[in-house]
């Protein structure tokens, strides 16, 4: 458990964080430069904030209100720098034995030992750092941070060095740790889909700020700016006019289309609408079934103007009908469908957009 | 087809440059030759002149050779543990805090390496000396430090001491604050944070630091002659012998020169073992 309100002001930017973080992984996803490292050093206790709180466990460590300010010394917080920050001078054993200061020997090289089992680090007692694949440098570096037993784990980008198999693997592998220790875990990162695998809960940090918190599927679909919209993937973002609000929902005039909106008792006829929709969440017609209105969303027809594989989906750049070039709207087709139905370039597509899959702006 | 380049006669391998990014090893050799036999030859000419005038062995035992060659040891030694004391603290400061002054602190520990010794001297006798600033306190003290043992090291510290400093002090530097982070977040206190991370890993730039110091030590004259003056067996170390024997008996600055050229030497091969086996492994490889 995790509470942090504080507030860090320098000349040329401001970080001003609150948060509540439960037990489970907490991700703070943000650009570089966003604040996301420092919110994790004022946590640590290795940066101190002007202003606020920070309690871990109930236990207040941070309050300038009492002029309480615990020592990163005392805070049993396993902090894990973007580099690792692994002992250089120290061998696999010694920098995971590090923390353990005032244990018995035997009893620390037993701890040292599960740890090592755990991290499946046996055989690489000896070696040093330098000696070390990334991988194996970030497993040693999870193992320095939890033997202490801390009741809180810090993560700065902590994958973002390595190649993509061996983060797809050690994603796995945090997964595991979080589920054996139970311990709250804040997990920085400027990659959408680590914070989407990972994620219990994201907190979208942005120019000092943490501007919003929730479980990942609402976050990532319902960006609170057009920057943010187009930071977190969501790529079509749209401007309309309301045409009317009748009924039970809005109806939008998008580039000579109508498009039908949730019900938003804030949206009047005639005002300026910023919508968007995740390419992933566009509905792609079949083409084998007939087109029928379900009442879901609207229906849109265009052709595939332009197409980009992208692993294991295509995105696919669509004009609409009375548009004369370029595209209006992106749209993520999973490969088998592409290939079942042929979806490449110059085909007919038919398209919805699910009412349930919108989400307004409100800048 | 045979290009013109596999035509053209080839240059003996060695010769060539490795790539055309570096410069031509025929010119850099030659001139860095140059230096070295500048450096070298005279070295090697106080070792044959000393060794072929015959007169090693019967200076060895000679007073005045034992008792400069033991005071230049003691004082130089006393200087450099007093430089590693109070310069590693000094060193760390300006390395891991900016505060009002920073800048101006780290030029005026610099100031004794440009300062001619000369200069040195006056200053140490404007300081401490019978009309020194500080003189008639100490006075009072019943402390004469001018012309005494002391001032020996005193002179030598404030000559020597910024060598030590500057190259902690990077030293400090290279060490990356995350580790230092980190130990601290393991439960390390600040002390125990600097004797197992920072020290371990600036130690080549210490010790280094520590010599570079220890060879200006021992080395120092024109402030020790000011503010020591030149008594033997009190203030008269080697490199004072060996401007007094100049005048009288040249054959014992020959002697003294043969010690101390083989006593530095001595002393930096040994030390560069050392420094080879603790940058062992080279961390950042």
């Amino acid at each position: 458990m995790l509470e942090v309100d504080i507030r860090k002001d320098y000349p040329a930017f401001t970080l001003s964080a609150r948060f509540t973080g439960e037990q489970g992984i907490l991700v703070l996803f943000g650009p570089s430069g966003a604040g996301k490292s420092l919110t994790l050093r004022c946590i640590a206790g290795i940066a101190r904030p002007d202003s606020g709180r920070i309690a871990i466990d109930g236990l207040d460590v941070f309050d300038s209100a009492r002029g309480l300010d615990t020592p990163p010394q005392r805070r049993r917080v396993g902090y894990v720098p973007q580099n690792y920050a692994l002992f250089p001078h120290l061998t696999v054993e010694r920098n995971v034995a590090y923390g353990l200061i005032g244990v018995p020997g035997g009893e620390a090289r037993r701890r040292v030992g599960e740890m090592l089992a755990l991290m499946r680090l046996e055989g690489l007692e000896g070696r040093y750092p330098a000696e070390l694949s990334g991988g194996q440098q970030q497993r040693v570096a999870l193992a320095r941070a939890l033997v202490i037993q801390p009741k809180l784990l810090l993560l700065d980008e902590p994958f973002s060095a390595l190649d993509y198999a061996t983060r797809q693997e050690l994603w796995l592998e945090l997964k595991r740790i979080q589920h054996e220790f139970q311990i709250t875990t804040v997990h920085v990162t400027h990659s959408l889909e680590e914070a989407f695998v990972l994620s219990d809960c994201v907190g979208i940090v942005y120019e000092g700020e943490v501007r919003q918190f929730g479980p990942p599927e609402e976050m990532f679909r319902r960006p609170e700016s057009r920057a943010l919209a187009y930071f977190m993937g969501v790529r079509n973002v749209l401007d309309g006019i309301v045409v009317s609000t009748a009924g039970d929902g809005v109806v939008v005039d998008w580039r000579g289309h109508q498009i039908e909106l949730p019900p938003d008792p804030e949206l009047k006829a005639g005002q300026r609408v910023i919508f968007c929709i995740r390419p992933a969440d566009v509905h792609v017609v079949r083409p084998d079934r007939p087109v029928r209105d379900t009442g879901e969303g609207s229906l849109l027809m265009g052709i595939v103007a332009d197409e980009m594989r992208r692993g294991v989906a295509h995105d696919l750049f669509v004009r609409l009908d009375g548009s004369d070039s370029g595209h209006d709207l992106e749209v993520s087709l999973p490969d088998p469908l592409y290939r079942r139905f042929q979806m490449g370039r110059n085909r007919r597509i038919t398209l919805q957009l699910l009412k349930a899959s919108i989400h307004v702006i409100k800048e | 087809m045979e290009t013109a380049a596999s035509q053209a006669p080839t240059k003996a391998r060695w010769l060539r440059p490795f790539s055309t990014a570096r410069l031509n090893l025929v010119w850099v050799s030659a001139l860095a030759l140059a230096l070295v036999l500048f450096l070298v030859v005279p070295l090697g000419a106080v070792i044959y002149r000393a060794a072929s005038s015959g007169a090693v062995a019967g200076y060895i035992g000679r007073p005045v050779v034992v008792e400069a060659l033991r005071l230049s040891l003691v004082t130089s030694a006393i200087a450099v543990a007093l430089t590693i004391i109070l310069g590693t603290p000094a060193a760390y400061l300006l390395a891991r805090h900016r505060f009002p002054g920073h800048a101006l602190l780290d030029t005026a520990l610099d100031m004794p390496m440009v300062l001619p010794p000369a200069v040195a001297g006056v200053a140490l006798l404007m300081t401490f000396g019978r009309r020194g600033i500080l003189g008639a306190q100490l006075e009072a003290l019943g402390l004469h430090v001018a012309f005494s043992t002391a001032a020996v090291v005193m002179a030598q510290l404030f000559v020597a001491a910024p060598f030590y400093v500057k190259a902690a002090k990077g030293g400090f530097e290279a060490v990356p604050p995350d580790l230092e982070s980190v130990s601290a977040t393991l439960g390390a206190s600040g002390l125990r944070t600097f004797l197992r991370v920072t020290v371990p890993l600036a130690l080549p730039a210490l010790l280094s630091g520590a010599v570079m110091s220890w060879a200006r030590a021992l080395g120092e004259f024109g402030a020790t002659i000011m503010f020591a003056g030149n008594f033997q067996g009190r203030t008269q170390t080697m490199p004072l012998a060996i401007y007094q024997a100049m005048q009288s008996d040249f054959r014992a600055a020959l002697v003294l020169s043969l010690f101390l050229t083989v006593t530095s030497f001595v002393v930096l091969v040994a030390f560069k073992a050392l420094a080879r086996r603790t940058t062992i492994g080279s961390y950042y490889a």
